[in-house]
């Protein structure tokens, strides 16, 4: 093999890779026969354009399931300050001096409210954008039904009992998707918590403790946005305050004055809109996706327990 | 009965590739080589004919020793159904239009 033709080699696989990485978990066997059909094709040439299409792929399908999961939710976001500005207008209201104040105001809100944040963070833990995406992409990007749910642990159930069942099952899990028995449910092979649950479990491990640690842990993104949210508030109502403080500065310039007084308020309608309308739904739609994946999570615990019994 | 396909000029070469060896299980990458479809095109149409159940997926063991298996795909009967009507579809479209159309 010439050095080129390793050095594309290296690259497809890498590029590859970053398609796996970027596809939604239910399409994560596709990832793997992406990455398998690069592994096994011997035209060197071919190869990195096979492997960028891969990667458009990726994205392409990460993007639709966001679309999927949280485009009218991302719309509803984008109308509220629609609504909102339409109704200051159509009630008399001058844009003007709400855009002109926006800018400064607004970037002095998000700044000052992602510092309280990260003050609060500990090392290590994810910050409010990371927060933001688990919100927004959702944590799973696709849902399990009831019915997969139901299927997958029959299939547990059933194999289990089988002679050395808690092996057989434990091996099936570090396969490959398209080799495991598990490989229809990609939705759960491919979620960490519920692998580490499912691990936990086979070896024998105290699944109370287990659960406890997932739910904090899958709760961290929620109590993240709950924390920027308050600290948006108040940071709105500090900008304002600043604000008042630049318009007393002015005091003896009537023709500016009133524009500046105007403009201070915006820090404080800034904070309040993106805190209670943006971060605080934002926030609750990852709590609600939590518990419904917690629920996920105890039915395989009891199955498991039930089956060590 | 699944859902119909957008039948887009894409998904009707795919079609006609598979339909040449319905029983055969093919690669991803010949079936890119014979449609002329690239990987970013391929695969997406791949995905969602597999959700629709007209294309069957499975994963083959390499003939020689030390390549990982590949995923292959073949059309599953209803796939073979909707491939023929497509087809019959093309060719009386080709017959108006005063084409001429291979036996």
């Amino acid at each position: 093999m010439t050095t080129r033709a390793f050095l594309c080699r290296r690259m497809a696989r890498a590029l590859t890779r970053h398609a796996v990485d970027t596809l939604p978990v239910h399409r994560a066997a596709w990832g793997e026969a992406m990455q398998a059909e690069v592994d096994g094709l011997d035209d060197d040439d071919g190869l990195l354009r096979w492997a960028l299409g891969c990667v458009m792929v990726g994205y392409r399908e990460r993007l639709s399931a966001i679309v999927s999961v949280s485009g009218a939710m991302i719309a509803r976001m984008a109308l509220l300050p629609v609504l909102l500005m339409g109704f200051y207008t159509l009630f008399g209201g001058q844009v003007g001096t709400l855009l002109r104040a926006l800018p400064g105001s607004g970037l002095i809100v998000l700044a000052g409210a992602w510092a309280v944040t990260a003050i609060g963070r500990r090392r290590g833990e994810k910050g409010v954008f990371a927060a933001v995406r688990v919100a927004i992409a959702g944590p799973r990007q696709a849902k399990l039904s009831p019915r997969q749910l139901e299927d997958f642990l029959d299939q547990l159930a059933t194999a289990v009992r089988q002679d050395d069942g808690f092996d057989l099952v434990r091996y099936h899990l570090r396969l490959p998707l398209g080799r495991s028995m598990f490989g229809a449910y990609p939705i759960l092979m491919r979620d960490p918590h519920a692998y580490a649950l499912l691990q936990a479990g086979l070896t024998g491990k105290l699944l109370v403790s287990v659960l406890e640690d997932v739910h904090k842990e899958r709760l961290r993104p929620s109590q993240i946005l709950h924390s920027y949210g308050d600290a948006l508030t108040w940071v709105g109502l500090v900008a304002t305050l600043m604000g008042f403080i630049k318009a007393l500065e002015a005091i003896n310039h009537p023709e500016s004055f009133g524009h500046l007084l105007a403009g201070a308020l915006v820090g404080a309608v800034f904070g309040l809109v993106c805190a209670k309308g943006i971060i605080r739904p934002l926030a609750d739609i990852t709590a609600r996706g939590v518990e419904d994946d917690m629920s996920i999570y105890r039915r395989i615990a009891a199955a498991l327990a039930a089956e060590a019994r | 009965m699944p859902r119909r396909p957008n039948i887009s000029r894409q998904t009707r070469l795919l079609f006609a590739a598979l339909l040449e060896r319905p029983m055969d299980w093919r690669y991803g990458y010949d079936l890119s080589k014979v449609t002329g479809l690239k990987s970013g095109t391929l695969y997406p149409l791949l995905m969602r004919l597999n959700d629709q159940g007209l294309m069957a997926a499975r994963w083959e063991e390499a003939s020689r020793p030390g390549v990982p298996p590949r995923h292959v795909y073949r059309l599953t009967a209803d796939g073979v159904a909707l491939a023929r009507e497509l087809a019959l579809a093309d060719v009386t479209d080709a017959k108006a239009n005063g084409e001429k159309v291979p036996a």
